[in-house]
């Protein structure tokens, strides 16, 4: 209708609503603005975070040119990012094995429409740059009409993978050059790894990986080893020392031994395999075996020393007693007396022939006691009777030397187990050597007492005594310590060393006092209830 | 005081036995001596003796059996025995049935040996029987 036409009240109207749309506009107006002011803040938002990515990102039409190209990029390259668009990567000083990968990469993206990557290494003064590149190309209406490109230095990443691949060969090298034999097993007992260490025991590394256990050391070994490597499954470590292995070396059968270990290896808590560990220990088991060859045969020559002892001392008691009988007969016999001197004489001889007996029994019971073959022969004793018969048996001893010899023998003793003879033999022995080592009109004293379960005898002399650096010495054998005295009827130093045996298996002690110049007490105690 | 016994001597060496006897016999006992067990055992059933001093080891019948023999004849189980053993211990032979022997010595003794044990023996013999 034309606004002449209309009447006041329409214009009014008309002019109303005129004006609601231009409010509409200029509302509409406004969003619009907002809206492009926000599209403007995203795309600051967009290129700042292209430009501070860690990454070079580029656009690049189809000759590798580059439309666009992010800070970092443009950093790497030394230009402003306006200065790049426009310019390849020769133009842009890419070194030039890195220039071929990257046209070749964008030349299949145009052409194919994918997703490409390309990867390159250049060296630069500071080091080698390693440079991962992907290429996702943008396609309008079926075309492609530019391509993203991404590329990332992983020259870090390298660098540790570099490392990764030094401390592999360290690791190899360790295992190949240990002069132990690794080897790993698998659940089925086939070596999936063996060491060359353990490729000489095997004979060939190389042909024991893929192979079971059992057809690499032979199939005789299953019975042997099928129990260990069961429990070794089971989680249960295995350690077997010196194993005898028969190796071909050089077509060359030799005997080895192998200290094994076998490690059970767990993976989440179950055992998936065996860790084979051998040591070859060849050389230590023969030096174990000559070792111990060399200590049976010092053993069987102490043996052999013990018996010939025996033998010898037994073979000379008999004719040496047949002599000293002979000599006593003539002695004795009154049918028909001896002159004098031969009288003199045979008693020289037949004290002489006591000697050697006496020399000949201690050799004797030296040798039994020595291979442990003496026994004893216990029974009760009633001591006080039996160190009275003792006494009265060496007096004579002491008074053929002008001494005096007292015996003080308490009543009460108690009985006593003990083997009366040999306990006899060491009284006799400590009361002999009281009378060798003390002067002409010297005492010697023999007591006796029970001390608690224990019965002490004691043999005191005013002889010359002994210095404390001997004491110990006194009783071992073939020691007689310099008195500057002769040696007297057991002269081979043996009889002390007896004592301290024969007082020793029975369960006792024996010991001395004694001072040069103060005499000496040589005491033993066994115990009353015997041995 | 000398004591004066009948003795009955076995060893299967010819000095030693000749030698011991000569010394016992100084010594004023009566001695019979002889070489074997058997020659021991006929002289001990022909008359008593107060001790049979007897080698253990000997050829033929050894000392164990001699001593077990001497035993069964009559008036054997009062008879004292003595026995007289050179390689083995007395108590080995304790072992191996040495029960028949009332004591023993080891090989060679003298005859003053010979008397203190036989004096020993003889005299709890005695007091035993006279019990």
């Amino acid at each position: 209708m034309d606004p002449r036409d209309m009447t006041k009240e329409q214009l009014v109207a008309e002019l109303a609503q005129a004006r609601r749309t231009i409010e509409g506009l200029e509302s509409a107006q406004a969003a619009l603005r907002a809206a492009l002011e926000r599209a403007e803040a995203g795309k600051e938002l967009l290129w700042g975070v292209l430009d501070n990515s860690p990454d070079v990102i580029a656009r690049f039409d189809k000759d590798a040119r580059h439309l666009y190209m992010n800070a970092t990029g443009a950093a790497i390259c030394g230009f402003s990012p306006e200065a790049v668009v426009g310019k390849s990567t020769q133009e842009l000083g890419f070194p030039p094995e890195a220039c071929g990968p990257i046209e070749a990469a964008n030349a299949r993206a145009f052409a194919t429409g994918e997703p490409q990557s390309a990867y390159f290494a250049f060296e630069f003064p500071g080091g080698v740059s390693h440079m991962e590149v992907r290429w996702s190309p943008e396609i309008v209406d079926g075309q492609v009409v530019s391509a993203i490109i991404v590329a990332r230095d992983v020259s870090a990443q390298k660098g540790l993978e570099g490392e990764l691949a030094r401390q592999q060969r360290l690791m190899r090298r360790i295992i190949d050059f240990a002069p132990a034999g690794i080897g790993y097993l698998n659940r089925d007992l086939i070596f999936e790894w063996v060491n060359p260490a353990l490729g000489r025991f095997v004979s060939d590394a190389e042909q024991a990986i893929g192979r079971s256990v059992y057809e690499v050391f032979g199939p005789e070994t299953e019975a042997q080893l099928g129990a260990i490597f069961q429990s070794v499954l089971e989680g249960e470590p295995y350690y077997g020392l010196a194993f005898p292995f028969k190796l071909s070396v050089e077509g060359q059968e030799q005997l080895t031994h192998w200290d094994f270990t076998f490690q059970p290896i767990r993976e989440d808590g179950e055992v998936v395999g065996i860790l084979a560990l051998s040591q070859e220990v060849s050389a230590r088991v023969e030096k174990e075996h000559l070792q111990l060859e060399r200590i049976s045969a010092l053993e069987k020559a102490d043996a052999l020393k013990d018996e010939f002892l025996s033998v010898v001392s037994h073979e000379l008691r008999t004719p040496v007693h047949i002599v000293m009988g002979l000599l006593r007969l003539l002695l004795k016999d009154g049918a028909e007396p001896l002159n004098t001197r031969q009288r003199s004489l045979v008693g020289k001889a037949e004290r002489k022939t006591a000697d050697l007996a006496g020399i000949v029994n201690a050799v004797l019971d030296f040798s039994q006691l020595s291979s442990g073959a003496l026994k004893l022969v216990p029974e009760q004793v009633e001591v006080g009777a039996y160190l009275r018969e003792l006494a009265s048996s060496l007096a004579d001893l002491a008074s053929a030397k002008g001494q005096t010899f007292t015996a003080a023998i308490p009543d009460g003793l108690p009985a006593a187990w003990f083997d009366p003879l040999r306990i006899g033999q060491v009284v006799t022995n400590l009361v002999g050597n009281a009378v060798k080592f003390t002067p002409e009109g010297g005492t010697i004293r023999l007591t006796a007492q029970a001390q608690g379960a224990r019965l002490r005898v004691e043999v005191r002399d005013s002889g010359i005594g002994i210095e404390a650096a001997q004491h110990e010495r006194v009783f071992q054998r073939f020691v007689q310590v310099d008195m500057g005295l002769t040696r007297g009827a057991d002269g081979v130093g043996l009889g002390l060393a007896i004592a301290k045996q024969l007082i020793e298996v029975h369960g006792g002690t024996i010991g001395l006092e004694s001072a040069p110049g103060e005499g000496s007490t040589f005491w033993f105690e066994v115990p009353l209830g015997g041995p | 005081m000398t004591m004066s016994w009948r003795l009955l001597l076995v060893d299967d060496d010819a000095l030693v036995l000749e030698i011991t006897a000569a010394l016992l016999a100084l010594s004023g006992h009566e001695v019979v001596a002889v070489g074997s067990g058997s020659e021991a055992l006929a002289r001990a059933s022909e008359r008593a003796f107060d001790a049979v001093v007897l080698d253990v080891q000997m050829p033929g019948m050894n000392g164990l059996e001699v001593a077990r023999k001497l035993r069964e004849l009559p008036g054997g189980a009062e008879l004292v025995v003595l026995g007289l053993s050179g390689r083995r211990h007395p108590s080995a032979i304790g072992e191996a049935g040495g029960s028949d022997f009332d004591g023993f010595l080891l090989k060679p003794c003298n005859e003053e040996h010979l008397d203190a044990a036989l004096g020993k023996l003889l005299a709890g013999r005695k007091a035993a029987g006279d019990a």
